[in-house]
């Protein structure tokens, strides 16, 4: 493997189909190409299987958000997954926890927003989550981001025009006419 | 779509045939020198290594930047210029 200007034609064309790299006939003009080539794709030999295991994992990822739209304690089927694949444990644990960290905030500011009258602070809140949500790093998602913080936006909006349409309790809404 | 050169549509507009290296689009003087000690003193020979190279746009870009250390921008242009020709006669 390490000196290719050795190999002949033939081995050389096999390699290039090896890596699955597009070529025509190896001849004089386009035998250094070639050669060329074949050494970025073995530096790059090592890395060439992680992009499969990553499709892999991708997979894994939406099957998860996908149990995470279902039920709250995705603790359970998150230790189920991270068993299987050991090895991305480490970015496995980020992404989801921050997929997951901006769907239950919105939740709980949802539910704070009921019990509280002046309910300004779950504005602020929302806010930050907006700013929040786009430092994650674009990645392949299940829904497309710029969906999640339209749907984001017209719930806030919804939840913001509900809350100023509000009577305070101490308004008598019979208001009879003296 | 690139707004192309005169040279380029001269060189696409027909048939080849002896035109000299330094008709492709993107090679200059200079280019056209260092592919006539090459070897590649007509425009058809270099449109031979495109064919060998089945037509294959970053394959050959890679290797007009090679052979004669042509920039990203001239390499592409001599690559459009032979596909648009092999496109339009071949």
């Amino acid at each position: 493997m390490s000196t290719l200007s050795t190999k002949s034609d033939h081995e050389i064309s096999e390699l290039l189909d090896d890596y699955g790299i597009k070529h025509g006939p190896i001849v004089g003009s386009t035998r250094t190409l070639y050669e060329k080539k074949l050494k970025e794709a073995m530096a790059k030999g090592s890395r060439q299987k992680m992009p499969s295991d990553k499709t892999y994992y991708r997979e894994e990822q939406e099957e998860v958000t996908y149990v995470h739209y279902r039920s709250p304690p995705r603790s359970e089927g998150f230790g189920e997954s991270s068993s299987v694949r050991r090895q991305f444990t480490p970015e496995y644990n980020r992404e989801p926890d921050m997929d997951y960290a901006n769907e239950p905030s919105f939740h709980r500011t949802a539910a704070s927003y009921s019990q509280v009258s002046h309910s300004k602070p779950a504005l602020h809140k929302l806010s930050r989550d907006a700013s929040a949500k786009e430092t994650v790093p674009q990645q392949s998602r299940f829904i497309p981001l710029w969906f999640q913080f339209l749907v984001f936006l017209v719930v806030a909006a919804f939840l913001y025009f509900v809350f100023t349409n509000m009577e305070t309790p101490a308004a008598n809404p019979f208001n009879k006419l003296e | 779509m690139l707004t192309t050169s005169q040279k380029h549509r001269d060189f696409v507009a027909e048939p080849m045939a002896e035109k000299p290296v330094t008709a492709l689009a993107g090679i200059g003087d200079v280019l056209g020198k260092k592919l006539e000690e090459l070897g590649f003193d007509k425009a058809y020979v270099v449109l031979g290594q495109f064919l060998v190279l089945k037509k294959d746009v970053e394959l050959f870009t890679e290797w007009l930047k090679d052979i004669c250390g042509a920039n990203s921008r001239q390499a592409a242009s001599c690559t459009q210029c032979l596909k648009e020709w092999c496109d339009a006669f071949l």
